[in-house]
């Protein structure tokens, strides 16, 4: 009696959609050829920055800030690193959708990514409020009435600090980090999308002769 | 309200207001150098893109 | 094994290394945000605060939860049965569905419960509590009412509520409950007294204690800092610093009609919110909202030397391999 080997199944699977030389890629196609390309990966710096940051307050307590210099650094370090995260984040946003970057198959891509932006605004949100100051008191009294509106502020309860510390310090990181892998997987896999048709009177008169081989891909009504 | 005693320890942050908008000015610096960044990253050539070019 | 691009040139590249330079840079350049402009830090707004700054304030705010009057007492669920705070588009009310998950009745958790707790110091207290609880409803609300009445002429001094002599009819015991309670938020130890109802660890969850001042007293606070509601203040940060500037269209909706003027805006603008990211996030389904990009045209701009390769009849396409 044979069986599928489960382990192998799962190795052929990887290199078959993975390969290294698509995982850690040394070369990349001409066309990747603009500061824009880089929004991506300096999102993915200041997430190391915050979960390095994250890491070191985590340590000391979540009163450490409000008593200690050094702590109050280190905060203001984790700060400043979200306020990157977001500001990097945004504008990868903004150069995938003008360059409809879903086509070709990578609309799981675009979907990872903005349940990625979901999932880092209500880190923030845990963020802002395990902060235990008056911005942690102001967002929760305030907040607690749209997450009650919707029925969810019985149980996710903006005004319950041990919850929202612990959302903000394990789950929703834990979920970022696996989201982002998915999302760096899916990128690596698709690779880099091509540059859309010119199918617009613009370079139209190569079209024939170059008929560039894109796909037609979901941006096409 | 006005009248009452309580004190917070900072005075308000400055704010653009207009109509229904009232924006902290940080908050408007932090938007504009977006859009600032996103132009430039456009604009600028990116280096090393040169020996692409065919000729 | 091929991608899909594979069939364009390819040029050299580094991965590790662009990796590497982002994290390095974006490090230094938050350690000097970090350095330069650190971050800030403003108090929660405690009882004792109030006690001290606007001690009248903390008395209007205990005598409204004491009477059944304050905002929390009428909010509804997940709370309590009231019906005053409750969101609905017609029959569509997630929030009565939800049901008492959190039970706050103000009147014994924000100022019966902790005074009782108090008796251990002061036993003086069990009497006059006593003598509260013992009362009629009716008997409750008017003693409440006629210190209300007298209110806007009394001042408080060496932490005691001075009121007019009494013309009609009584305070009962309101008087001594309320020295009591001014007492116990100037020892600073209000907050613990409320949360410390459920458990040895009332610092965890603050839920009750935070829910005594989240009406005027915040409020108060928030808008000497510009940051009410309808300043756009939920997503501010105090002082100058930025806030999450990521909300501004959620918090936009609130200034606006229909929401601004709707007694469930928070419902309206959460399923506006949702219905909006729900579209954004399957925009590549979605023909015509797909194809904006193209028409935007900022494509050609971040593409140009690649489109210029082409235009001048060159090949931008792979040919080894």
């Amino acid at each position: 009696m044979t069986h599928t080997n489960w382990t192998r199944s799962l190795r052929n699977w990887i290199e078959r959609t993975v390969p290294m030389e698509h995982l850690l890629p040394d070369t990349m196609p001409s066309y990747v050829d603009s500061y824009v390309y880089l929004f991506g990966v300096l999102t993915l710096a200041a997430f190391v920055w915050i979960i390095v940051s994250g890491v070191i307050l985590v340590i000391f307590g979540p009163d450490w800030w409000h008593v200690s210099a050094i702590g109050h650094f280190f905060n203001s370090t984790h700060f400043w690193s979200v306020q990157a995260f977001f500001f990097f984040m945004v504008l990868h946003l903004w150069a995938q959708f003008l360059m409809a970057a879903w086509r070709g198959g990578r609309h799981w891509t675009w979907i990872a990514g903005w349940m990625l932006f979901l999932l880092s605004i209500l880190a923030g949100f845990t963020g802002y409020l395990s902060q235990t100051n008056f911005d942690s008191q102001w967002v929760g009294v305030q907040g607690k009435d749209a997450m009650n509106s919707v029925g969810v502020g019985g149980f996710f309860n903006l005004l319950n600090f041990g919850q929202m510390y612990g959302l903000h310090v394990f789950l929703l990181p834990m979920l970022i980090l696996f989201l982002i892998g998915a999302h760096l997987f899916l990128v690596r896999k698709h690779g880099v999308v091509e540059p859309l048709p010119l199918d617009d009177g613009y370079g139209k008169k190569n079209r024939q002769r170059i008929a560039p081989p894109v796909p037609e891909g979901e941006s096409r009504p | 309200m006005n009248g009452s005693g309580l004190q917070p320890p900072i005075i308000a942050g400055s704010a653009w207001q207009y109509s229904f908008f009232n924006l902290s000015v940080p908050d408007l610096i932090v938007f504009g150098l977006m859009i600032v960044v996103f132009v430039l990253a456009i604009a600028i050539p990116f280096p090393g893109g040169d020996h692409n070019d065919p000729h | 094994m091929n991608y899909a691009n594979s069939k364009y040139r390819q040029v050299p590249y580094d991965l590790v290394r662009e990796l590497t330079l982002a994290t390095a840079g974006v490090g230094v350049a938050v350690l000097v945000l970090a350095a330069v402009f650190s971050t800030p830090d403003v108090p929660s707004l405690s009882a004792k605060q109030v006690a001290q700054q606007d001690p009248l304030l903390l008395i209007r705010t205990e005598l409204n939860a004491l009477s059944g009057q304050s905002a929390i007492a009428t909010y509804g669920p997940p709370y309590n049965h009231g019906t005053q705070s409750v969101q609905a588009i017609g029959n569509f009310s997630p929030q009565a569905w939800s049901g008492v998950q959190i039970p706050v009745d103000p009147a014994y958790t924000e100022v019966i419960r902790p005074l009782e707790r108090m008796k251990w110091i002061d036993p003086a207290i069990s009497g006059i509590l006593a003598t509260w609880t013992q009362a009629s409803e009716s008997q409750q609300s008017t003693w409440v009412a006629n210190v209300q009445r007298v209110l806007p002429r009394a001042t408080v001094e060496g932490g005691k509520l001075i009121l007019p002599a009494a013309v009609h009819g009584s305070y009962g015991p309101v008087v001594a409950i309320t020295n009591d309670y001014l007492a116990l938020a100037n020892s600073g130890l209000l907050e613990a007294a409320i949360d410390g109802e459920q458990g040895s660890s009332p610092i965890v969850n603050r839920t009750k204690s935070l829910l005594l001042l989240q009406g005027a007293a915040d409020s108060t606070y928030a808008q000497k800092l510009n940051m009410l509601g309808e300043n756009w203040g939920v997503i501010k940060e105090t002082g100058n610093y930025p806030g999450a500037v990521w909300l501004w269209y959620y918090t936009l909706l609130y200034q606006i009609p229909p929401y601004n003027s709707s007694s469930a805006a928070d419902l309206l603008v959460v399923l506006t919110v949702i219905t909006v990211t729900g579209i954004l996030m399957l925009i590549p389904f979605i023909p015509g909202l797909r194809s904006i990009p193209r028409l935007v045209g900022v494509y050609k701009l971040i593409w140009r030397r690649h489109y210029r390769e082409l235009r001048a009849g060159g090949n931008p396409y792979e040919t080894r391999e």
